[in-house]
């Protein structure tokens, strides 16, 4: 499936916070919205994400402090982006080598959507059904 | 692939945290390990799951000070558990359905593995690549 049949079904909306709001902002941002990531932005634009796993890494190495932290601190700065053409097959392989669950959607240097681990392996469930109803189609005119 | 498939390939086995230690101890195991969730035993017992987007929540709601309260406040005590001889495509569809990155693996009563949405990624990047050898080899058999 391609990345842009997947934003199809999820949408293209990006939920992003200033690099200087908390890190507990981020994470109330993420319940809100039901997410593992969001990217963070300055003046500049996009200068960063942060994932749940930075938030439970702050925490293992800032413990009280670590609510009150400014994303910036935890945040990752070197974003891996994929482009609606993409497939999610070459997806799975990238975040699987990278270690990463969300990749931003880049098309024309302007922030598409964000893909995550989830939206993948449910794109696959739908191929699987998919492959599935086609086959029962095919058999069914066989006979 | 069968998850007993999967656990061969990469069996981190199970990580455990006593119930009474605090948020901040369970966080730097899923750091020190690498993984995205922790169990919670109480004594013998395993009586909860602790993950990276527990402590996300458990920031958004408490802020601060959720690094020291103890792991039983934020785990989650009713465990969904996988078998040895499932599928990784019927794992797909559980972990999307309850909205879940992780599955401890039933043996004989006990816990004997867990399964990520990261290892179902890569078993499904495995079977691609079986896939494209058998391919590979069935086209220069027939020429």
């Amino acid at each position: 499936m391609l990345v842009s049949q997947i934003l199809k079904a999820k949408g293209s909306q990006v939920v992003t916070i200033e690099r200087h709001r908390s890190i507990r902002d981020a994470a109330e941002l993420m319940t809100t919205h039901g997410i593992g990531a969001v990217l963070v932005r300055d003046a500049g634009g996009t200068c960063g994400i942060v994932s749940e796993r930075d938030i439970a890494r702050a925490v293992a190495t800032e413990g009280e402090s670590a609510a009150r932290a400014a994303v910036e601190t935890t945040m990752t700065t070197d974003i891996v982006t994929c482009a609606p053409t993409d497939k999610s097959d070459e997806l799975m392989t990238l975040m699987t080598h990278r270690r990463i669950r969300h990749l931003p959607v880049m098309s024309g240097g302007e922030l598409v959507g964000m893909v995550s681990i989830g939206d993948i392996v449910k794109a696959r469930l739908t191929e699987l059904e998919t492959d599935s109803e086609a086959l029962k189609t095919y058999i069914a005119g066989s006979i | 692939m069968l998850v007993s498939q999967m656990l061969k390939q990469r069996n981190t086995g199970v990580i455990e945290i006593e119930r009474g230690r605090p948020v901040r101890a369970a966080a730097r195991l899923m750091a020190e390990h690498d993984i995205g969730a922790v169990l919670v035993r109480a004594g013998e017992e395993t009586c909860g799951i602790l993950s990276e987007r527990d402590i996300a929540r458990g920031v958004s709601r408490q802020g601060a000070r959720i690094a020291d309260v103890p792991v039983e406040v934020l785990m989650t005590a009713e465990l969904v558990t996988c078998r040895p001889a499932d599928h990784s495509d019927d794992l797909m569809r559980v972990m999307t359905e309850r909205g879940i990155r992780h599955l401890p693996v039933v043996a004989g009563g006990e816990i004997v593995g867990m399964v990520s949405i990261r290892n179902i990624v890569k078993a499904r990047l495995t079977e691609l690549e079986t896939d494209s050898v058998a391919l590979r080899n069935y086209i220069a058999g027939t020429t």
